[in-house]
């Protein structure tokens, strides 16, 4: 036994003893330390699994992903070691499209900061108005969930997103990436019919003006990107020149096939790199998606057909469709606190035609390329970011999924949230085990 | 005994009669212009009613009822006489269920966004704004020639009028669609009572759910009864009416097919067997439709065909609707084979001229002539209790009817005339010649043109053949005058030919109709000849 | 009506073989047994069943359960779940208005979903009539009815009932405020007995006098509110912070009935020891919170505490696509606070039953119950299951086969009536623009411009 820590890796339960203190947990340092997890199952996130891994992390940074079976390797010189033999380590999970840490209590106004009034808010941008101390990022970082794409929604133009890490002192801290993406919503191309819809001639009228009013915004962004100097400086059109330099991408929430025919157009004449969110319809188009290399968000796979005469299933089968055509896909939870069941977004996808470890890719490595972060997240392999998660079992499912551990840059995170700490306070109320 | 019931017959001939040509209470201005010619239509085909047919019989009328009719009836000295060779006469139409003469009846809006949890409605009415059972129809009625012709066009000749907005309506009244005084044109004051499971104007908030209307109808049926049982405190108009008219039949105005099993149920609850104003969907669960009871007037608003030619849009169309365009039309059958009594109505539609173009498409699919018939006529008289009054052709009803070039169900068929509470009123022109045929022109004696006259009758086509070119032309028949016209190509008429003229009255040949022409040269000349002349051929 | 039959599925004699059964009963999970479906019921649970001419279904390596029962739905319901204009609307009736053919009540079949408790919704303290269904889908709305059944009736507290997200429109109906939402309650019990007393000294006159006297108006509204304190109708109300649930069983108690069923009840963990003494149900989800100010402290260890405490719990879903999966839900008991497989898939199968009263009927595998029961391809909590069958009444509206036969038959038909406009428009039919018919999400807080949810 060498002088260094070793840890027996029980369940270190993220379940302390009830203290009543109704507050998130502080945010983890920077961890100088090194580490070394070993036995665990490695869901690498880009399809791979070493059912018995090695894995050594140093100063934030992964140093090396063994298979423990084929290599022969003495743990050298690490702080501590961590014997998770039977448990699961997984990238830490990246939830797309979200409004997390914008919202508090969606009912409640002034706890949202999501929606901005006017129809076209390129400038505004989340990341300044993600609230770290929200009560309820602690729930979702504690399903596994370490990385957000913060999104604002509403309007024709909802405005800027940015990626953050979910355990941080305040939004600085957090970030990730800066306003990597512009997000617009589509305007709806089909007349529906519903006692709350307006006319049809309304529609239509609604119809064309709202594809003239993307291209001229377009048109008329490109143009001022293109000035030298502004007579006239517009923070709007300004915001907009990351999509023509290529240093933004601009997500475009559309699910109608229609609607995405003509973005994906759109997109093409002003060479933008652009992302697809939503997309239900993607599957009758994928060789249009697949040859102009548009990623896909899906908005969800847990929701009901678009159309009363769709397959029962469609939402559910929607990745396997996606995955056989060949297009890159990645698969998101709506909302903000839903952001919990992320993993069984993609779970739910697994019985319809993917793999279990392609449903995982779909929520970790894939997002990370569509954000542009894949040289630091969304997978365990070397050099990249130690943020990961260990769970009892299976995360897909939620009959196994328990998250035990979770490391962002290695830091090791406090599972603790608001709802455990009222479970326990009840439980000791009423003596029951918890 | 035999002779009472023989006066008994008598009082009532002639309650029914007087009804009809009862003396009008309006003081005359001027000399007395009332007309009471005989007009006897002779030759016709008569269709008496629904069953029955007089193949060549004579109609005689006389103050806007019919005098007499019959095979070999004699016909009154001084009657104007009509020769209908070849055409018919068919009791007019029938529709139950229109908001014909009555202004729109709104309740009063409520002031200011908030909450209205009370009527907005004056007065010692219901709680409720949208139970309106005092509303009386007759006491609203004007009489409106322009709706009034739309629906004469169409073959109807009397109508039901309701006020369509409220879940609890009023009652509605029976009415002619001729121009004569409202007095006149009543036939029935108050015929039934009218209900629907919306709300319509009302702006109270209650009501805001179909479950909230049903609860509200229900609850107003057990306050009716409670309110005329014993001596109340409270002196409520609206109930006094809704008790005052269940002595009517009731009508049920209903969106789907599970409404009407929801408002016979309620029905069901009260003794009550609702007439349902269907909706065109009952195909869809004949059986159960079939267990109301209840008899139906449905609406022939057959969805239209959806444009499919985007498949990205054709997608967006559900198979439900799909199959409801593709069935829609054989609801009518449908019903006929379950022996469910039925009514047309042209509620609903945007054009009336698709009424009887949309009846023939239920007998495309399988209605019979017969059933369509009755379903126009006999039924809603028989519904609304006016079957002694209109909807056949019989002595001392009123002379409501129509003339027909063939039979109605006939795709090619022309209504000429809609005799209306006695009036005439002409829609096409039955002594329009039937200028179909091939003629030749002759200008200034020369032959210009062959000419082809083809095509529907009251609308033909012209082609001027003219050596080697051939050229579409108009033609018009209007005033007594003929009016034609052609761009000419040949060297000697070169440039646009009008032509004005006549057909002789005096002889009616129509073999030479003379023209009257303007045309390169002032003062010219011309006149056509008929090469041949034939009704039949090539239209 | 999309997905619909042909020819409406029949009855059958049918046996499961050699699956897992979770009976719900005391025998728990049985593994490699027989179950034999005849007459609509179960009629035999066991080792090597041998039923002549009946239909046999290899279970070998599924598993049989009970139909899930959804103990709070909004779908099938036509014409808005809510009736928001007063506060009190006791006299509407979800029966009234049951819309057999939401293409819903087919998708929740191929969730596993025999029975749905459709509720009026929750804008005021006392809603309107419940109505329990089976997913007899195809049949109509009065053949969808759960015979023999008590009837409930849904109240509210809370948020919603004091339009605190109503608008500024909404802001004046009597109650705002919790206090109101209490005195409301008073207010309509006691109406409702002096009711009951009018009636009663009306009934006991003679005759004669009651010709003389004044009789007593038939108000439906009151009618129900005394089915409450009579325990002839029982209350599944719509709650979430621990002061009102309190304050309604108060109300319960002064008038000597008791509150059936606190639904959503997501603070319900507070108060388990006071509902557990009530003899209250709570019907729960399992992990929502933070859609309003009074769901800011749901936790999803909710089920586990009331549970443990000795309360009846079930999960809902209050959502036409939640309820497709209610499986996943009750795993999330197993996830969150560790409650035992058998037990969290009793949150959705037998607990509503039992809250539902027909716990007699359905919720369990036992010999004589409803044949209401589901194939799953794997255990039923796990995310990867899926429905292989599901019979109501021994009938099958659901199995794989015959959804990829409808949804061939849907396509084909499609194809077909395309075609067949196409050619219409081309003779000159006037053609309307297709149109996409917009699905409405039914919820608790709907009214009519203004869905946003729970």
């Amino acid at each position: 036994m060498n002088n260094k820590i070793k840890i027996i890796f029980i369940l270190l339960t993220t379940i302390t003893i009830y203290v009543a203190k109704a507050q998130n947990p502080a945010p983890s340092a920077f961890n100088q330390k090194s580490m070394l997890l070993r036995g665990g199952i490695a869901h690498i996130g880009n399809g791979t699994v070493i059912e018995n891994s090695l894995i050594g992390i140093t100063k934030g940074k992964i140093d090396f992903v063994y298979d423990a079976t084929t290599v022969k390797l003495q743990p050298m010189n690490y702080d501590t070691v961590m014997e998770i033999y039977g448990k699961h380590l997984y990238p830490g999970l990246i939830g797309m499209n979200t409004n997390l840490g914008l919202s508090e209590i969606e009912a409640a106004r002034a706890t949202n900061d999501i929606y901005e009034t006017g129809n076209i808010n390129p400038s505004s941008r989340s990341a300044i108005a993600y609230n770290t101390d929200s009560k309820i990022i602690p729930t979702v970082r504690s399903n596994g969930i370490l990385i957000a794409q913060v999104v604002p929604s509403g309007g024709l133009v909802s405005g800027t997103s940015s990626v953050m890490q979910l355990d941080a002192w305040n939004w600085e801290d957090a970030v990730i990436k800066m306003d990597e993406g512009l997000h617009i919503n589509w305007p709806g191309m089909r007349i529906f019919k519903a006692w709350w819809a307006p006319t049809e001639e309304e529609q239509k009228d609604r119809m064309a003006k709202g594809l003239e009013n993307i291209k001229k915004l377009l048109r008329e962004s490109q143009s001022y990107c293109n000035e030298g100097a502004h007579q006239e400086s517009n923070l709007n059109l300004q915001a907009m020149c990351g999509l023509f330099n290529g240093t933004k991408k601009l997500y475009i929430h559309a699910n109608y096939v229609k609607e995405i025919v003509a973005a994906v157009n759109v997109c093409k004449e002003y060479k933008i790199k652009m992302v697809l969110v939503g997309g239900a319809d993607a599957w009758l188009i994928p060789q249009l998606l697949k040859e102009n290399n548009i990623p896909v968000i899906i908005e969800r796979t847990q929701t009901l057909p678009g159309r009363e005469d769709d397959d029962i299933e469609s939402s559910y089968r929607l990745p396997a469709m996606l995955q056989a055509a060949g297009v890159v896909y990645c698969i998101s939870d709506a909302g903000f606190w839903q952001q919990r069941n992320l993993p069984f977004q993609a779970g739910n996808a697994v019985s319809y035609g993917i793999t279990k470890e392609q449903a995982l890719e779909s929520i970790t490595l894939t997002p990370a390329k569509i954000l542009g972060i894949e040289e630091q997240a969304g997978s365990l392999e070397q050099n990249k970011d130690a943020t990961l998660i260990i769970s009892d079992g299976d995360i897909l499912d939620m009959k196994s999924n328990n998250i035990i551990a979770a490391y962002i840059n290695g830091r090791k995170i406090d599972l603790d949230n608001i709802q455990k700490q009222l479970y326990l306070k009840y439980c000791n109320k009423y003596g029951i085990k918890p | 005994m035999f002779i009472k019931n023989k006066i008994c017959l008598l009082v009532l001939l002639c309650l029914t009669t007087c009804k009809i040509i009862g003396q009008e209470t309006f003081p005359i201005n001027g000399i007395n212009d009332t007309r009471s010619t005989f007009y006897a239509f002779i030759h016709a085909r008569i269709v008496v009613d629904y069953q029955s047919v007089i193949g060549d019989g004579t109609v005689v009328i006389k103050n806007g009822a019919i005098h007499d009719v019959g095979m070999n009836i004699p016909i009154p000295a001084g009657s104007v006489i009509i020769d209908l060779k070849g055409k018919s006469i068919y009791p007019s139409f029938i529709d139950p269920y229109t908001d014909y003469g009555i202004p729109e009846l709104k309740t009063k809006a409520k002031e200011g966004q908030g909450q209205q949890f009370l009527s907005n409605t004056k007065g010692a009415y219901d709680w409720n704004q949208a139970i309106r059972p005092e509303i009386d129809a007759s006491k609203y009625f004007v009489s409106d020639s322009k709706k009034a012709e739309l629906f004469r066009n169409a073959g109807i000749g009397t109508v039901m009028s309701l006020n369509k907005d409220g879940i609890c309506r009023g009652t509605s009244m029976v009415v002619l669609l001729s121009d004569e005084k409202e007095n006149l044109n009543i036939l029935e004051g108050k015929v039934a009572q009218c209900f629907s499971f919306e709300k319509g104007s009302s702006t109270q908030d209650y009501p805001d759910s179909r479950m909230g209307a049903i609860a509200l109808l229900r609850q107003t049926y057990y306050d009716a009864t409670w309110y005329k049982q014993s001596t109340k405190r409270e002196y409520n108009l609206s109930l006094e009416a809704f008790n005052e008219n269940q002595k009517y039949p009731s009508i049920f105005e209903v969106s789907d097919w599970q409404n009407v099993l929801r408002a016979d149920k309620i029905g069901d609850e009260f003794n009550i067997q609702y007439i349902i104003k269907g909706s065109g969907y009952e195909y869809q669960r004949i059986e159960e439709i079939k267990k109301t009871g209840a008899t139906f007037i449905i609406p022939v608003n057959y969805p239209e065909t959806y444009d499919v030619s985007d498949p990205w849009d054709a997608i967006n169309v559900s198979l439900s609707d799909m199959k409801h365009w593709e069935l829609a039309p054989t609801n009518a059958s449908q019903l006929e084979k379950a022996g469910i009594a039925f009514c047309f109505t042209t509620d609903g539609l945007k054009d009336k001229k698709d009424f009887m173009r949309n009846i023939r498409k239920a007998l495309d699919n399988g209605l019979s002539e017969q059933s369509a018939l009755k379903a126009l006529t006999y039924t809603p008289a028989v519904m609304l209790n006016i079957q002694n009054k209109t909807g056949s052709i019989k002595k001392g009803m009123v002379a409501n009817f129509i003339i027909t070039s063939k039979s109605i169900f006939d795709k090619e068929n022309v209504i000429f005339e809609n005799w209306c509470n006695g009036k005439r009123y002409i829609i096409k022109n039955i002594n329009a010649p039937d200028l179909r045929g091939y003629y030749t022109l002759f200008l200034n004696n020369k032959k210009a043109a062959g000419i082809r006259v083809t095509g529907e009758m009251d609308g033909p086509q012209i082609f001027f053949d003219e050596d080697t070119n051939k050229t579409k032309g108009n033609i018009s028949f209007a005033q007594e005058q003929l009016l034609l016209s052609y761009e000419s190509k040949n060297a000697a008429t070169k440039g646009l030919i009008k032509l004005n003229g006549y057909i002789d009255q005096a002889t009616k040949n129509m073999e030479r109709i003379r023209l009257f022409a303007k045309w390169a040269m002032d003062k010219l000349v011309y006149c056509i000849r008929f090469d041949f002349y034939s009704h039949s051929k090539n239209r | 009506m999309a997905y619909g039959w042909e020819k409406l599925p029949t009855q059958k004699t049918v046996v499961i073989k050699n699956t897992t059964v979770w009976t719900n009963e005391s025998d728990g999970n049985l593994i490699n047994t027989d179950v034999l479906i005849k007459n609509g019921k179960i009629a035999l649970v066991g080792k090597n069943i041998n039923e002549p001419g009946a239909e046999v279904i290899d279970g070998t390596g599924k598993h049989l359960t009970a139909g899930i029962i959804d103990e709070h739905s909004h779908i099938a319901v036509s014409g808005a779940v809510n009736e928001c204009t007063q506060s009190v609307t006791a006299e509407v009736r979800i029966a009234d208005v049951i819309d057999c053919e939401d293409v819903n009540i087919y998708r929740q079949l191929a969730g596993g979903v025999t029975s749905s408790h459709l509720l009026h919704g929750s804008c005021n303290p006392v809603g309107g009539q419940t109505q329990l269904i089976k997913l007899r889908y195809g049949l109509s709305s009065e053949e969808l009815k759960f015979a023999n059944w008590p009837g409930f009736i849904k109240f509210a507290l809370g948020e919603n009932v004091k339009q605190s997200n109503a608008g500024d429109n909404n802001t004046s109906r009597y109650p705002q405020t919790r206090m109101g939402v209490e005195q409301t309650y008073y207010n309509a019990f006691t109406r409702a007995l002096d009711y009951q007393k009018a009636i009663k000294s009306f009934n006991a006159l003679s005759t004669a006098d009651r010709l003389k006297a004044k009789p007593v108006r038939k108000d439906l509204e009151l009618d129900a509110l005394a089915e409450i304190i009579n325990g002839k109708r029982f209350i599944t109300c719509h709650s979430y912070v621990q002061s009102e649930i309190n304050m309604l069983m108060h109300v319960a108690d002064s008038f000597h009935f008791q509150v059936n069923t606190f639904t959503h009840i997501l603070e319900g963990y507070k108060v388990a020891d006071k509902m557990k003494a009530h003899g209250a149900g709570a019907s729960s989800f399992s992990d929502w919170w933070a859609y309003k100010y009074e769901v800011y402290e749901a936790i999803p260890y909710n089920g586990k505490i009331l549970h443990d405490v000795g309360v009846t719990v079930a999960y809902n879903s209050d959502d036409a696509e939640m309820a497709r999966r209610l499986n996943q839900e009750a795993a999330k008991a197993v996830k969150y606070g560790g409650v035992s497989e058998q037990e969290a898939w009793k949150f959705v199968t037998l607990n509503p039953a039992k809250l539902l009263h027909v716990d007699d009927k359905v919720g369990s595998i036992k010999v004589g119950k409803d044949a209401d029961v589901v194939l799953w391809s794997d255990n039923p909590l796990s995310i990867y299951a899926k429905v292989e069958y599901t019979f109501v009444d021994g009938i099958c509206y659901y199995d794989k086969e015959t959804d990829k036969l409808k949804q061939k038959a849907i396509a084909d038909e499609r194809a077909r009536l395309i075609q067949k406009m196409t050619e219409a428009k081309n003779k000159g039919a006037n053609a309307q623009p297709p149109s996409f018919k917009a699905y409405e999400e039914k919820h608790c807080t709907d009214i009519e411009h203004m869905p946003f949810q729970n």
